[in-house]
């Protein structure tokens, strides 16, 4: 397949609903390969919809596919288990695991893949994110920008068909969160791996993605090219 | 006395031995399922907390007496009865000391970050994976704390045992019934020397204890 017709190639499709006490989330939309930000103001429901697209929360009713797989299909009864979606999610807090140095954290999830979906390399993978020096420490004694690239390179370990980062960057201080998104770019660009990124900065959102879905309240305001999207006057003022 | 305090430790072992996977499995079902009754659960566990442990060797004395739905069943299938042996005793002292075992371990378990099995499960890892790579091993300072908890309340155990296994020299007489014998019999050496053993253990344990769960803590 050509790159424009990859890139171009829809990879997740998503319309669900989600009911809490107070908030519903109601999404339908067709995201294609390549980074996609969702944005939207706090509380809009980004993290929700992550949740529902990784399995860790199941949606009362819709269906979610990720390359025609079906995930979950509240009318044929199927949710696939979330150990079995194939999609890696970097969380807002690094959640390496304590007990283990980091190259057993990076191992962790690539040990479970089998080895006719490993597509990539795992010296490569440490070579990119900079990791050869600290393969064998403790997680307890890395800074945030280190856990982060730990926790990012640990999920593409897995040669997952799709990465969701949940706003890994917000604590992280101006100067490492270039280093990140420079890393996050890599993702894409090298190994190929689409990437659907949640943010509440616009400024990330334009660095980063091609595409762009607005969520507020719970909906889905607008979906699609990152500069149209977020030039768009009505849009910008969701986020005062 | 040699008999008497390996007599209590084979009990107060062995008690132990039962009682850790329980206490692992109970453990996780109330900090990391949301089955239904586990409130009745968390109840039931404490309840041997709650009764004198003479109760608790009056209850077993009718399951596993000859006549009890238990006893009855084993002296059928295996032609032997409980009653008044070593494994009473085993039986008393893991009912009483269970909820010792299980306090620290749901303190442990609860401390652990639910993202860190969240992320085991997205990487790949089945629950039971992820149960044995990531939940026990953060959970092993609750795990030896309750362990040491309860091994001890097992050791000591008196009113329960005295009741199902009896107070039988070389059978069933543990160290905290062979003090109460000698105390009776005014054999305050033997007294005096079974009481050091008992400090000393009781008193080792608690320690270590209290450190494993202040680094919890921190």
């Amino acid at each position: 397949m050509s790159n424009t017709a990859n890139k171009n190639k829809i990879l997740l499709k998503i319309n669900i609903e989600k009911r809490f006490d107070n908030f519903s989330l109601n999404c339908s939309v067709e995201i294609p390969n390549g980074v996609t930000s969702i944005i939207g103001p706090s509380g809009s429901g980004k993290t929700t919809l992550l949740n529902c697209i990784s399995g860790i929360s199941t949606p009362d009713k819709g269906d979610i596919s990720l390359n025609s797989n079906i995930l979950f299909s509240s009318l044929e009864g199927k949710n696939t288990s979330l150990n079995k979606r194939k999609i890696g999610y970097v969380f807002q807090t690094p959640t390496l695991f304590p007990h283990m140095n980091v190259l057993q954290n990076i191992r962790y999830g690539y040990d479970m893949t089998s080895t006719s979906r490993k597509r990539i390399d795992l010296d490569e993978l440490i070579e990119i994110f900079q990791l050869s020096k600290l393969i064998k420490r403790s997680t307890k004694n890395l800074s945030g920008g280190e856990l982060q690239r730990v926790g990012i390179a640990r999920s593409l370990a897995t040669s997952p068909d799709l990465l969701l980062m949940d706003e890994p960057i917000v604590s992280l201080d101006v100067k490492l969160k270039k280093v990140i998104l420079d890393y996050l770019k890599i993702t894409w660009t090298k190994l190929q791996i689409p990437v659907l990124y949640v943010t509440h900065f616009i400024s990330d959102a334009i660095n980063i993605s091609d595409k762009c879905l607005v969520i507020s309240r719970g909906k889905t305001i607008a979906f699609g090219k990152t500069e149209a999207i977020l030039s768009d006057k009505n849009i910008l003022d969701l986020f005062e | 006395m040699n008999d008497i305090f390996f007599l209590s430790l084979k009990i107060a072992l062995t008690a132990t031995i039962i009682n850790l996977p329980i206490s692992i499995l109970i453990s996780w079902v109330l900090t990391k399922t949301k089955i239904p009754g586990r409130s009745i659960l968390d109840l039931i566990v404490l309840i041997p907390l709650a009764i004198p442990p003479v109760l608790v060797g009056f209850f077993l004395l009718i399951i596993f007496g000859k006549n009890g739905p238990l006893g009855f069943f084993i002296n059928n299938i295996f032609g032997t009865n409980i009653i008044f042996t070593w494994f009473a005793a085993v039986l008393a002292s893991s009912i009483v000391s269970i909820p010792l075992m299980i306090r620290p371990i749901i303190i442990s378990m609860s401390e652990i970050d639910e993202n860190l099995e969240k992320s085991a499960r997205i990487l790949g890892a089945s629950s039971l994976k992820s149960f044995f790579n990531i939940t026990l091993p953060l959970s092993y300072k609750g795990i030896t704390a309750g362990t040491l908890l309860g091994f001890i309340r097992a050791f000591s155990e008196f009113g329960a045992t005295i009741i199902v296994a009896g107070n039988i020299p070389g059978k069933t007489q543990t160290v905290p019934l062979a003090i109460y014998t000698n105390i009776i019999t005014g054999n305050n050496e033997e007294v005096f020397k079974m009481v050091v053993i008992c400090l000393l253990l009781s008193i080792t344990s608690i320690f270590i204890y209290s450190k494993l769960l202040s680094v919890t803590k921190k």
